[in-house]
This record gives C-alpha cells, structure tokens and sequence, in this order.
C-alpha cells in the first residue's frame, strides 16, 4: 500500500472535523501515526465524557479466521480503526485499559500491541499475509474480525462479513481514496447534525447508534412506562387490575367401598383472582365450584382477603382464609395441581368431606418475619369464628356468623433456615370454645407441627397433629392423634411417591365420633405431561376400625391455566 | 516519513488533550460472569449471598432503607444469565422455578413476581428507573452510567470466589 503525505492529512482532517463538531468526542491524540485507510465513528451526545474501562479482551476463532472481542463499561460509538500495511489498528477514545495478559494471537494475526497516550487506547495487531481486518461495534463491545482470505471469496466470508460495517476502504489510487474520504466527511457531518438536532428530544431514552442486540425506540418507551407504572404501584385513571388464575382436575375413582361406583368425575374448579390496590394493599379470593354426588354444582367462596402488607415484619389480612394449621393447608389449598398426589391426606381433608380439622376461618390473619438471622422465623396468628359444631352433620366454616361469642385463634411459628434449602419447620396451636347442641360445650385444642424438605428432586413432608376435646364439667379428656408422611422424587417427568397416614379419633369423641380410625399407605405416580399439567396416578389402601379395608384407586388429571 | 510524522504530531497537539495515562482499575472481568444491577438510588453496594437468594425468592422484599424490592428477569427461559441466576441463586430448574412463584402467589407468601425483560438493553433501563429493582446482566454488558453493580459477600464479577458464573 502506497500512502502519501496528503493522505495522511485527509486523515488527520477527518479526526479534527469530527472532533470539533461533536465537542471532543474523538480526541486526535493518537491519529499522529495515522496512515492509511480511515474509519471513524461518531459518538451519540449523551455518551458519557469520563474515561471508559476496557476489560481484558477475548479471543477465538471463527470459520473464517479469528475474532478479539472488546468491551467497556460505556458504549464505543467512537471507536476509529484503520490499516497501515501489515499493521490493523483499533482506536478508542477516552479509555483506559490494563496490559495485555500474554501474548495475545490467532488465525490471521500474530501479535497484538497496547499502547496508552493522553487517555486513549491504541491497539495494534500484526496482520498476516492476505488477511483483512473488520470492526463491529455492539454497544459496548467490538468484535475485531480477523478473516484470513478474502472476504468475498466463500459463503463463510460473506457470513463473517455481512454482521460488519462498511468500515475500511479498499486500497487503489490516492485520488479515488481522497474522494472515498471525501464523501465520508459528508456523511460524518450529515450524521452529527442529525445528532444534534435529536440530542434535544432523545434526552430520557438514548439509543446507542449501533446496537443490535436492543430494542426499538418505541419498545424502550414502553419499558420505561412499565418502570414508571410498577413505580407508582397501579395504572392511573383505570383503577385494579385483576388477574386470573385457573385450577382444576377431572378425576376417575374406582374403589370397593358399599355403595359407591365407579366413576368419572370433575373435581375443583378453582379460580384464583388476585388484583393490587395500591403497594400496600391487594385482594386475594379462591372460588371454588364443585361437582356433587347428585350432579348438581355448587359454587363457595374458599378465601376471600383483604390484605395489607407494610413490610415484611408485619402482613394482615381479613375476610376468609386457610387456616394455617400444620403445613398442607395453606401450602395446597385448593389446588391440585401443585400437590404430588392425586388426594389429600385425611387429616386435611376438607371440612364438607369428613376433614377433622377447621381449614376454614372468618377473621383476621397476620404474619411476617421475626429478626432471627440465619434461622429464617416467621409468626402467624390468627382470630376468627372457627367452625360450626351445632349440628354433626353441619361442619361448615362459619362465614356469615357465629354459633358463639368465643373466637377461634391459632398461633403459629416456622423457620425457613439458611443451611438448608428447601426445609421448613413449625408448630401452632389452635384453640376453640364448640357449642353444640344439646350437649357441653367442649374446649378444643389442636397442636400441630410438621417438618418439610423441598427441591426440585425430592419432596418429603411429615406432620403430625394431636386434636385434643375437653367437655366442659367432666374430667375427660379426648385425644386424636394423626400424622401422614409422604416422600416423592422426581425423575425428569416422573414423581413417584409414596405415602402412609394415620387418624384415630376416639368413637365417643363429642366431636369427631364419625371420624374414627384410618390408616394405611398410598403410593402414586405423577406425571407432568407438559408443565402446567400432570396426570397422577394413585393407590390407597386404608385400614378402618369396624369395618373392611378400603382399595381405591384414582386416575387424575391436574392442571392450571 | 519524519516530516509526515511531525505534521501529524503537531495536529495532534492541536486537536487531542493532554491527559496522561493513568494505571488502569478494572478487574480482571470474566465475560461468563452475571453483574447484579441495582437502582443507582440504592444505597446498597454488598449483600450476603443467603440475603440476596432471599430477595429473589420473594421472601425478603425490602431494600435496608424499606424500598420495595422487584426482581428482573431476563427471558426466555432457557437465556444465558437467566440460566446462570436460576442455577448458582436459586439452584432450581425453569419449571421449578415457575411452580414456585405460581404456588408463592397461591398461598400468600409472595406479593409480586419477577418482571421479565426480554434484552439486556431492556434490563438496564429497566433497573435505571425502578428504584427498587435488583436486576442481572452479563458483566462485560453492564452500563455504568445507568445503573450501579452489586457485589455479594464482597466479591464482584472477575473476583475469585465470585458465584454467579
């Protein structure tokens, strides 16, 4: 490459209009060897003026050759590269950068150069014979294309090429050259003016001139109005939004209990809303419609909250909940499809199903996090009107009332500890004043605890709760005690699990006579079919007092949307 | 060719600063490394590792000065830092992952999930305008100018030790 002095100046002169018009983005302190060809790259107005850092630079190869990458904390926009025989060079302003580690090189180049003066970073890379040289520039980073034969030559050259900007001029006469450079002052000036006169309104949001990888400019708008939305907690003008999520299964039951067939049959429709009112304050409902025995459907609302959350110390709530006795109820609620098995444990079994626990409350419901370091401790307490007993085939959750004066309250403490993750421990204790008719009333008590392990491979929960009754004016006292433990480990889309429970109310318990004994094992087979939607597969087999064991199996298909 | 040098020197003189070359502070950046991103607000500049899982399980959700913490993700799933968080972070897999908010939401342990940002770009402009954002990038893509970068247990990106790689 033949190079003359006037070149050399065309050159210089490029660097210094750009300069001046874009007030020192491209400071000129090392265009003092420049020669050859030229290209220049004009910055955005609201790039930063402080001194970029240049990180350690990367090299690998490519199909065509090799390729250095190059990335600061700041956009590159006035990167300058150029080429003087066997030497590529690659200019950045403003910058600074620690020495090379090594001996950097690779196909098409056989060493790489730093050099520092007056705060810009010059690189040099030695080229090899027939070796072209290109520069793309990604926001922060350029990819230095080091393409070892010429680039039009084979498809791998055209790929390698195509991502790159029309950067380095081909070599030819001086006249064609000065021309060539000429006509790219004219485009350099065309795009500072441009720049200028956007500078103004493009002030909230700059866009990087070259970025190939960002969004559009209406797209970085509509990020910034979300920022601004999630900011300020709600849309203004058209008040909460609610949003709705579904569960449900469709089940088949097969069992030889007398009296009961075979069947299909939907299980839970649950809808799940939920809608922010402010930063502090949201609702939660579950409504549940179900399919009964006499195909009729009914319709309940399971949870119904108000919920006030300041911080995360103190949360309450109000309205109807999930009592949170032991771990299955509020970790499950009505959704089956987050539960591995195809059925609840009897000692959580609903209250319209025979369940012996109060799952339901009417009242107010207060959590949060207790300062505990590592041990990960959160309170509950809970107050509301706790269950119906007046009569023993009424076990509804008292919604509407309140058989009596006396409220039902639970406390309840668990840690989520550091060291493991994944585990979960607690206890609470629940107490009620039942009234039933023609009958004492009975103090009851429940105490609960439960030990949790839960990943995405393993599952193992064990609880335990003792119900204790006492009349009023006799010494005797109830007790039933029951547990369950269920452990479950996932293979890919495969969760086998097993599980054993056990219940034993007393039968003369004033409360729970039709309860009786249960025990016995599950073991099951989970499915996820896609990710929101499994199929379970389950076997129970339950020991009764007084009666025959109960087989059943049931097939299940649980999913959300 | 030393006459060509000395005219060119002296438009350089004319044109270029003056500064002086200043030893360079950048760390040793590996580009597999995942910079945490906060709000430039935020005071915060070191969090534990146990504190910051915390904040993107949702079971921490305030910032030391009761800021409102909001978790940014990167999408789709399957995206090389969003891969990189749920593994050395949460230590799940994508499906976990979701069932985990899904179910969080169901059972009132959690108030908010993570918002998803689709580039890079959209990340960092997202956490540059919510004060309360803690967000991810790949480190050698972080801009400075806009957000500012976490380090965790006292370690940043290119430090040894440091565990979102």
């Amino acid at each position: 490459m033949k190079q003359t002095p006037t070149l050399a100046i065309i050159s210089l002169l490029i660097i210094f209009l750009i300069n001046q018009q874009t007030h020192a983005q491209t400071p000129a302190s090392l265009a003092a060897v420049r020669e050859g060809n030229v290209s220049t790259h004009i910055a955005n107005e609201s790039a930063p003026q402080t001194r970029r850092h240049i990180l350690p630079l990367r090299a690998g190869e490519t199909t065509a050759g090799s390729r250095v990458t190059l990335a600061a904390d700041a956009p590159l926009d006035d990167y300058a590269d150029y080429r003087k025989g066997d030497q590529f060079y690659v200019l950045v302003p403003r910058a600074e950068m620690a020495e090379l580690r090594g001996e950097l090189a690779g196909r098409g180049f056989t060493a790489t150069h730093l050099a520092r003066q007056h705060g810009d970073v010059l690189l040099t890379f030695q080229l090899q014979a027939d070796t072209e040289a290109r520069v793309t520039q990604k926001f922060n980073r350029l990819e230095i294309n080091f393409i070892t034969q010429p680039a039009n030559s084979t498809n791998d050259h055209h790929d390698a090429a195509q991502d790159t900007a029309p950067q380095t001029v081909a070599s030819g006469n001086d006249h064609e050259l000065i021309q060539q450079l000429l006509r790219r002052i004219e485009e350099l000036e065309g795009q500072v003016k441009e720049l200028k006169a956007g500078a103004a309104a493009n002030t909230a949001l700059p866009m990087p001139a070259a970025q190939a990888s960002v969004p559009t400019e209406e797209t970085s708008e509509a990020e910034k109005a979300q920022a601004v939305l999630d900011e300020h907690g709600h849309e203004g003008g058209a008040g909460p939004h609610m949003q709705i999520q579904g569960f449900a299964d469709i089940d088949f039951r097969a069992s030889n209990q007398k009296g009961t067939t075979n069947a299909f049959n939907l299980g839970q429709l649950d809808l799940f809303l939920t809608s922010r009112l402010s930063e502090r304050f949201s609702v939660l409902s579950e409504l549940i419609i179900e399919a009964q025995r006499d195909n009729t459907f009914r319709f309940e609302i399971h949870r119904l909250l108000l919920r006030y959350a300041p911080n995360d110390f103190f949360n309450v709530s109000v309205g109807r909940y999930h009592t949170a006795i032991g771990y299955y109820n509020t970790a499950y609620h009505h959704g089956s499809w987050f539960a591995t098995a195809a059925d609840r444990p009897f000692l959580f079994a609903f209250e319209g199903q025979g369940g012996p626990l109060p799952l339901h409350n009417t009242g107010l419901s207060a959590t949060g996090r207790i300062p505990s370091g590592s041990l990960g401790l959160h309170y509950i307490a809970e107050i509301g009107n706790g269950r119906a007993v007046r009569s023993p085939a009424d076990r509804s959750v008292q919604s509407a009332g309140d058989e009596n004066n006396g409220k039902a309250f639970n406390l309840g403490l668990f840690a989520r500890p550091d060291w493991l993750a994944g585990l979960q421990t607690g206890f609470s204790f629940y107490h009620d004043k039942l009234t039933p008719l023609n009958a004492p009333n009975v103090s009851q008590e429940i105490m609960a605890g439960h030990v949790v392990y839960r990943n995405p491979r393993y599952e193992w929960l064990n609880e335990a709760v003792f119900i204790r009754h006492a009349p009023a004016g006799s010494s005797q006292v109830f007790y039933t005690p029951g547990f369950y433990t269920q452990f479950a480990r996932r293979f890919g889309k495969a969760t086998p699990y097993f599980r054993y429970q056990y219940l034993n109310a007393p039968a003369d318990d004033p409360i729970l006579s039709a309860t009786g004994r249960r025990n016995g094992p599950s073991a099951g087979l989970r499915y996820d079919v896609t990710t929101y939607a499994a199929l379970k597969l389950q076997y129970n087999r339950t020991q009764r007092r007084a009666q025959r064991p109960l087989d059943e199996v049931i097939a299940q298909l649980a999913f959300t949307f | 060719m030393r006459k060509r040098f000395w005219l060119a020197s002296l438009l350089l003189l004319l044109v270029g600063g003056s500064s002086f070359v200043s030893p360079s502070p950048v760390a040793a950046v590996e580009s597999s490394d995942v910079a945490l991103i906060v709000n430039q607000k935020n005071s915060t500049q070191d969090i534990s590792f146990s504190a910051l899982r915390k904040y993107f399980m949702a079971e921490r959700t305030q910032w030391p000065d009761g800021t409102r913490v909001v978790i940014a993700m990167r999408a789709p799933a399957g995206q090389t830092e969003r891969s990189v968080v749920l593994r050395s972070i949460y230590n799940w897999n994508e499906d976990y992952y979701r069932t985990y908010f899904r179910q969080g939401q169901f059972n009132e342990s959690i108030q908010s999930v993570p918002k998803e940002l689709n580039t890079t770009y959209a990340m960092i402009q997202y956490v540059h305008y919510t004060p309360g954002a803690l967000g991810y990038v790949r480190a050698d893509q972080v801009d400075y100018s806009k957000v500012n970068v976490l380090s965790v247990d006292g370690r940043k990106p290119g430090d040894a030790g440091y565990r979102l790689k």
